[in-house]
This record gives structure tokens, C-alpha cells and sequence, in this order.
């Protein structure tokens, strides 16, 4: 310990003024995030600066090569990456800390409340983000390969992300957003394990082309699971976190063919495509819950072959009452099937990924204070979100009125929680983007940014009831549609 | 213990093998000079012993101790000063110092005080500052303030003017009584005026390794004076160990590599016809070197063709 905090106070001699630069980015990051609406640019740029700052601690004491002075000094290995360790602690995490802090307690959170998802920010920050830096630093010959590798690594993601998007985009938005935090930590989690072996491995034994070796292996295998999970995979496993699943053991679905039988010309990049509409049900709803669709898969087969889809089927609630929620289903088919085999009956078979809501909290909230506490650590307020919004319909000959409009801007510390949330007025109810919501078990992200921020459409009242709505289970149920005929459907442009 | 200890340590890069099954020791007190040509192995042996690379096969043992499994608390007790290292440049002279001596339980502030005083040092320079001399004494100074008990120098003198040699010899004979030294050295004419033992590297391979004494014994520069002038050097009985002929009508010279004061001069009259005079003096570690490395260099060629 002490020959760690040694080496420590030599490498912070060392970076002495980067780090004073890091800290007054820090700082410049709170200011921007406190006073600039849509800063795009403080995060990567604080973000770069403790790539470099972390690379240069490291390279201090390199470890590939054969001319570093202190291979043949009493340095211990254990105290050396001890300290280089608690060098992104003190130099890094806490200035980053201080800042998101200082942001937080400006934004209208309490400090008791912060401290903890600020600590667990901090910890997947440094877990996720610092390690795998520590990494390829200790991996790397100096701070001119480090970058070299680290843009390239960069440029391989994305162009990487584009050519899978391009070619498999069946792959590139095959997870639903809710469960995605499965999919990233499927990515993170090797990722993060070959990390800490090769750096372990390279501070014990340097044991370079072995741990390069490795990192390459990790990151194969990291990207693989990234594109290759399934999103059957991903929803399953959320339901394993389920609260109560014992909710949806009396619920049922049937399909059934929309009341009108149109189908859609639609035109899509890759040319026109016939959307077929088609009803699921959903039915002994227990009460006072939500329910919502998470995803859908459909298979459908023509005299007992399979036909491809075209794209991800759409799903969308059209109401729920009483123990019954409707959701209207598109399925996007070849106009050539029409054509081809319209008149052969179809057989549709599908599995509907739900999750029910429930155990609501409300509060009613003065929007004129700016910061109102509400319901799951929100702070809401009201802001004029413009002055031409909302036009009431005029009399006869009379011109258009414009009305200006507020919209309320809630705020969540480090990420927007994992419920629905509402404000409601009377009985008009706005929303909050809930569809973006994510299932994570945790409420932090892998982000600088110390709160998300989310607006509601227009609301009239100053005071409204903010409802929160957890998810209490996540389930999924199968139909099959049979004798579905094409030609049954009016095709419409 | 012995302080190094070889045993057919190869170390190879793919298809080359920069050490070649070396067999060394060098035993406790010695000052052992480490000689060889450009690309011998010297530095890559060193730098095995010192666990910097790693080993292709063989041993390497530091006070008995495999050099792979060297602990930091080992270099506690050894020096390692060579040119190809790369000190923190950023650093002061004084703040190298400052920064080192926790490391080192033995370290003696006093001693180290004199090394600085010795070498002309200032304290407030940084390293990057400093000619290529002076981060030699730099360095140097930074590894005899604890007194190790093995100091290893690779090619410590090489291109540093004849002043600076004699301090860094200096400071490094002010701690011979105490430790053993490895230095590794073109530079001959230093090495003979301190080691004890000369080794002798070429092509990864330990060609001999003696004592000194025993060396400059071993190598004479061998005259004959003849009656009837012969040039028997490409004759089948003309000994291995006979080096760098010359052939004059009249005087035929060449250095044996294993003199013996009765066979060989037996050895010359059994070769030589009409021998007048035999004559036979000792030869500086320069010729030795030089007389080894091109007898080595034209082996390759012979090889080659």
C-alpha cells in the first residue's frame, strides 16, 4: 500500500497538468450541463480527456517493451497496478464524481438521494469504461499506439454497427429497448472479464502477445453475442425478474382478423411492401394493471411452407377495459403474395411478449416550484415549450388562434426509471416517452450525464398528479391464426 | 550463492537465436567483463538474466534464484545500469533520487550525496536535460546509493568521452569490495584495467570465459624467426589456435590462443624449418578481442562459401 501510494504521488507529478485540465474540464462539464439545453459535446470530450489522462498514468510505468527503467527496480507488481488503480479513482472518477455531484444537487436532488446511484454510476463507469481503458493501455507501447488503437477500435464499431445494419438489419434491431440493458451487458460482461485477466495477467506476468491475444478473443466474442442474441433470449431472461408472476397465470390471447379487411401498399427502402392488419386480444387482465406489448414474433406458413417476412411486424395497444386490452398487429408481407398465392389459405403462428404494470404511486405536484419532487425520485417542473402550440379551432370567418403552451420537464437521477410514468390533469393524461423505458434492475446507465431529462406533451393545469407504474411481470403467451386468405384483403394505396 | 549463474540459456526470436545455449557464471566478488561483437547476445543474455525478456530454454539463475521468478524484493539487493533503458526523463537528478529511495531498504543518503558529488550532478536538472554522460551518472548513481549486491551494466561506456568513463570505472570500483559486477563493454581498453574475468560472446555463444590473468597468460603474440622462408599457414598441420598470421620471408607472426611456454615453442620447431628464434609477448585485451572476432567473422564466410 504504501509503495502504491508512492508510485501514486510520482504519477500524479507527473500528469500534474493534465490532470488540473481534466479537472477544470470537469468542471466545464457541470457548467455546460447545468446552463446548455442540448449539450452534445461535454461528454465525449470529458470522456476522451480520461482516456488520455488514464493511458498516460499507465504509460508512465509501461508494461510492454524492454527499456523501462523499472522492470529492474523493487517495484511490486501488485503496488504498481494498485496504483494505477487508485490514480483513475482520485484523478478520474472523483473529479467526474464532484461534477455529476455538484450538477445533481444544482438539478433539485437532495444530496442523500444522489449519493447512492451517484456511487454506483461511478463504480459502472470505472468497471466499464476506465478498466477496459486501464486495458488497452497496459496492452500498448505508448499513448501514439494507444490512440491508434483506440481509433481504431472506434472505427471498427461503427463501421462495424453500419454494415450490420446494412445487411442483417434484422440482427441490428432485433432486441426491444426495454430488455436492451441485456443485450449491452451480454457485450459488457466479457468484455469486462478479459479485461481484469489481461490485466492482471499483464501486471504479474507480462505476458504481452498472450493478453493481446485474449483482448482480441474477448472482443470477437463480446461483439458475436452483441449481434447474435436473440431477442427470444433477451425477453425470456427479463422474465426471470418478473415481481409477480403469478399475475399473469389467467391471461389469454387469441388473434383474429381485423373487423375491416384492408391491407396496406406501403413503401419502405426496399420497395413496396403489402402491410396485413390483424387483431390480437388479450383477455382476464387482473385489474388496475397495464398492460403493454414488448415484442412480437410471427411465423407464418403457406401449404406447410414457411414464408419470410419482410420486416418486424408492428404492434400497438388500441385500448384496454376491463379485463381486456386490444393490440392492432401490421404484418408486413410481399405484395407477390397477393398475387401469387392469395386465394391459399394462410396459417399464422406467434408468440406476444407482455408485461403487465401495476402498483402505482401518485402525488400531486405544484409544477410551479423548480424542482417539485414527485413519485420514484423525479423532480418535475413547468416550462414553456413554445408559444404557437396549440391552436383553438376559430368561429366562422374568424382567423386561427395560437395559444402558448407548457409541457412538463421531469428530470431522473442518472436514468429514467424503469415504470410508466404520467402526469395527469383532470382527465387528460400525458406521457412520458414510455415506450423508451428500460427493464434494467438497475437505475444508473453508462453515461457521464448525471439525470435524463423527459417532457410531457402540453398539459393545462400548473398542478397535476404525477403517476409512477412499476412492471410487475414480464410473460409471454402463443396464438395461431388459421385459414387466413390474402385475397380476403381490399388492398389499398 | 553464486550471483549468476547460465545453463544453456537460449533466447530466440522466431528463426533467430540471439543466445545460444550460454553457459555463465559469474562468481561472488568478481568484476566480469562481458565482451563480444555488435549483435554477439550480450544485451539479450543480460536482459534475460534480468527477467526483462523472457527464455527460450535453458537456466539463468540470480543468487540462486530462477530469473523468472525474480521478485522485486530481489532487485532490492541488484543494480541495473545500461544504455538501452529509458529513465523517466521528466524527473530532476534530485527527484530520481528522492523518488528511488523508498524503494530501496538499504539505501544510504550519505553514499548517496557522494555518487552526486562524485559525478558532477545537479540536483535541479531534469533528466531530458542531461548529455547522454551524465544520464549514464544519473543512473548510475541512482543504483550504487543502496549498495546492491550484483550490479549488471550493459555497455555503460559506449560513446561517452574518455572523463566520463573514468567517473562512472570510479564509481563503480567505489563498490567492487562489495558486490559483484557483470559489465558488458566494447570498450577494452577500460575493461582490462578492472575485470577480474573475461567472458567472450560471439554469435550467442560463450566462446571462453577465464580469469584474467589466466587469459592474458593464455593469448601471446608468437614471433618466429626463420632461416628459409616458408608459408605454412594453409598447411594441414598448421594448428586452430594459431590466429592472424603474418608470413614475411624471414619472420612468421601469429597469436596462439593456448600459449604454453614448452609446446609451443616445440609445436613451431616441428612446423618450421630452420628455426633461429622464438620470441612470445603478452598481448593487450584489445587484440585479443579483435583477433577474435575477425577469426570468428572469416569462420562465417568460410561457412558461408
Amino acid at each position: 500500500m504504501k509503495q502504491a501510494l508512492h508510485i501514486l504521488r510520482k504519477d500524479f507529478d507527473y500528469v500534474r497538468i493534465e490532470v488540473a485540465i481534466f479537472v477544470l474540464l470537469a468542471a466545464a462539464f457541470a457548467w455546460m450541463k447545468l446552463h446548455v439545453q442540448n449539450d452534445e459535446w461535454s461528454d465525449p470530450v470529458l470522456a476522451l480527456a480520461a482516456a488520455y489522462l488514464i493511458a498516460r498514468s499507465v504509460h508512465a510505468d509501461g508494461i510492454p517493451g524492454d527499456r523501462q527503467f523499472w522492470l529492474t527496480r523493487p517495484y511490486s507488481r501488485k503496488s504498481l497496478l494498485f496504483a494505477k488503480l487508485l490514480f483513475v479513482a482520485v484523478c478520474v472518477s472523483l473529479p467526474v464524481a464532484l461534477a455529476e455531484l455538484t450538477v445533481a444537487l444544482r438539478a433539485g436532488f437532495d444530496l442523500k438521494e444522489t449519493i447512492g446511484p451517484l456511487l454506483l454510476s461511478q463504480a459502472l463507469l470505472f468497471v466499464f469504461g476506465a478498466l477496459p481503458i486501464l486495458g488497452l493501455a497496459a496492452l500498448t507501447t505508448g499513448i501514439i499506439p494507444f490512440i491508434v488503437i483506440a481509433l481504431a477500435l472506434t472505427l471498427l464499431w461503427m463501421g462495424g454497427s453500419s454494415a450490420v445494419e446494412f445487411w442483417f438489419p434484422a440482427y441490428a434491431y432485433s432486441i426491444p429497448g426495454p430488455v436492451e440493458w441485456i443485450r449491452s451487458t451480454m457485450f459488457s460482461v466479457p468484455i469486462v472479464v478479459v479485461t481484469i485477466i489481461a490485466i492482471v495477467w499483464q501486471y504479474r506476468s507480462r505476458a504481452t502477445n498472450s493478453s493481446r491475444i485474449l483482448a482480441i478473443a474477448g472482443l470477437n466474442v463480446a461483439a458475436l453475442l452483441f449481434l447474435f442474441i436473440p431477442a427470444s433470449f433477451a425477453l425470456q431472461t427479463q422474465s426471470w425478474f418478473s415481481k409477480k408472476p403469478d399475475l399473469a397465470s389467467g391471461i389469454t390471447i387469441t388473434a383474429r382478423h381485423q373487423d375491416r379487411y384492408t391491407a396496406a401498399l406501403v413503401k419502405f427502402a426496399e420497395g413496396e411492401m403489402m402491410e396485413v392488419p390483424f387483431v390480437i386480444e388479450v383477455d382476464h387482465l387482473p385489474p388496475n394493471v397495464e398492460v403493454r406489448a414488448d415484442d412480437l414474433v410471427i411465423s407464418g406458413s403457406l401449404n406447410g411452407l414457411e414464408f419470410n417476412q419482410l420486416r418486424q411486424p408492428g404492434i400497438e395497444r388500441r385500448s384496454q377495459q376491463d379485463d381486456r386490452a386490444t393490440f392492432e398487429v401490421t404484418m408486413i408481407v410481399s405484395p407477390r403474395l397477393f398475387q401469387s398465392d392469395g386465394y391459399v389459405p394462410l396459417k399464422l403462428k406467434g408468440s406476444l411478449y407482455l408485461t403487465l404494470f401495476g402498483d402505482d404511486e401518485n402525488s400531486l405536484v405544484s409544477l410551479r416550484a423548480r424542482a417539485a419532487p414527485a413519485p420514484s425520485g423525479l423532480r418535475c417542473t413547468m416550462t414553456q415549450m413554445t408559444d404557437r402550440a396549440r391552436s383553438v379551432p376559430p368561429p366562422p370567418g374568424a382567423e386561427q388562434e395560437w395559444h402558448p403552451a407548457d409541457s412538463i420537464v421531469c428530470r431522473s437521477l442518472f436514468q429514467w426509471p424503469g415504470k410508466l410514468v404520467y402526469a395527469q390533469s383532470g382527465e387528460h393524461l400525458a406521457d412520458f416517452s414510455n415506450t423508451r423505458i428500460s427493464y434494467a434492475p438497475f437505475n444508473v446507465g453508462f453515461s457521464l450525464t448525471p439525470f435524463e431529462t423527459r417532457w410531457s406533451v402540453p398539459v393545462d393545469s400548473d398542478t397535476v398528479t404525477l403517476i409512477t407504474r412499476k412492471p410487475l411481470v414480464h410473460f409471454r403467451r402463443d396464438f395461431e391464426l388459421k385459414n387466413v386468405t390474402l385475397a380476403d384483403f381490399e388492398a389499398r394505396r | 550463492m553464486i550471483p549468476i549463474r547460465c545453463h544453456k540459456l537460449s533466447v530466440a526470436f522466431g528463426t533467430l537465436r540471439a543466445v545460444d545455449e550460454l553457459d555463465l557464471v559469474v562468481e561472488p566478488g568478481a568484476i566480469y567483463g562481458l565482451l563480444g561483437p555488435n549483435g554477439a547476445g550480450k544485451t539479450t543474455a543480460i536482459k534475460s538474466m534480468m527477467n526483462i525478456i523472457g527464455r527460450t530454454s535453458g537456466s539463468a539463475e540470480i543468487f540462486g534464484r530462477d530469473s523468472r521468478q525474480l521478485r522485486h524484493d530481489d532487485f532490492t539487493r541488484i543494480g541495473y545500469v545500461s544504455e538501452n533503458q529509458d529513465l523517466p526523463t521528466w524527473m530532476t537528478v534530485g527527484y530520481l533520487m528522492r523518488y528511488l529511495e523508498p524503494f530501496y531498504p538499504t539505501w544510504d543518503n550519505e553514499r548517496a550525496t557522494q555518487l552526486l558529488r562524485l559525478f558532477d550532478l545537479p540536483l535541479d536538472r531534469s533528466l531530458r536535460h542531461l548529455s547522454r554522460g551524465m544520464l549514464m551518472k544519473a543512473a548510475l548513481a541512482s543504483s550504487l546509493a543502496y549498495r546492491p549486491r550484483l550490479l549488471v551494466l550493459d555497455e555503460p561506456f559506449s560513446g561517452l568521452d574518455p572523463l566520463v568513463r573514468e567517473e562512472l570505472i570510479e564509481g563503480m570500483l567505489e563498490t567492487a569490495e562489495e558486490s559483484t559486477i557483470l559489465v558488458s563493454s566494447h570498450d577494452l581498453g577500460e575493461i582490462e584495467t578492472f575485470a577480474s574475468h573475461i567472458g567472450y560472446m560471439d554469435r550467442g555463444r560463450l566462446v571462453f570465459s577465464e580469469e584474467m590473468s589466466v587469459l592474458t597468460t593464455r593469448f601471446r603474440e608468437v614471433e618466429v624467426t626463420i632461416a628459409e622462408p616458408a608459408d605454412l599457414t594453409r598447411d594441414p598441420r598448421w594448428p586452430d589456435r594459431w590466429l592472424r598470421p603474418e608470413v614475411s620471408p624471414a619472420v612468421v607472426r601469429f597469436i596462439d590462443t593456448a600459449y604454453d611456454p614448452e609446446l609451443t615453442p616445440a609445436h613451431v620447431r616441428q612446423l618450421f624449418r630452420g628455426v633461429r628464434d622464438i620470441s612470445a609477448r603478452p598481448i593487450p585485451l584489445r587484440t585479443i578481442f579483435v583477433t577474435m572476432a575477425r577469426n570468428s567473422r572469416e569462420f562465417s564466410k568460410g561457412v558461408a562459401a
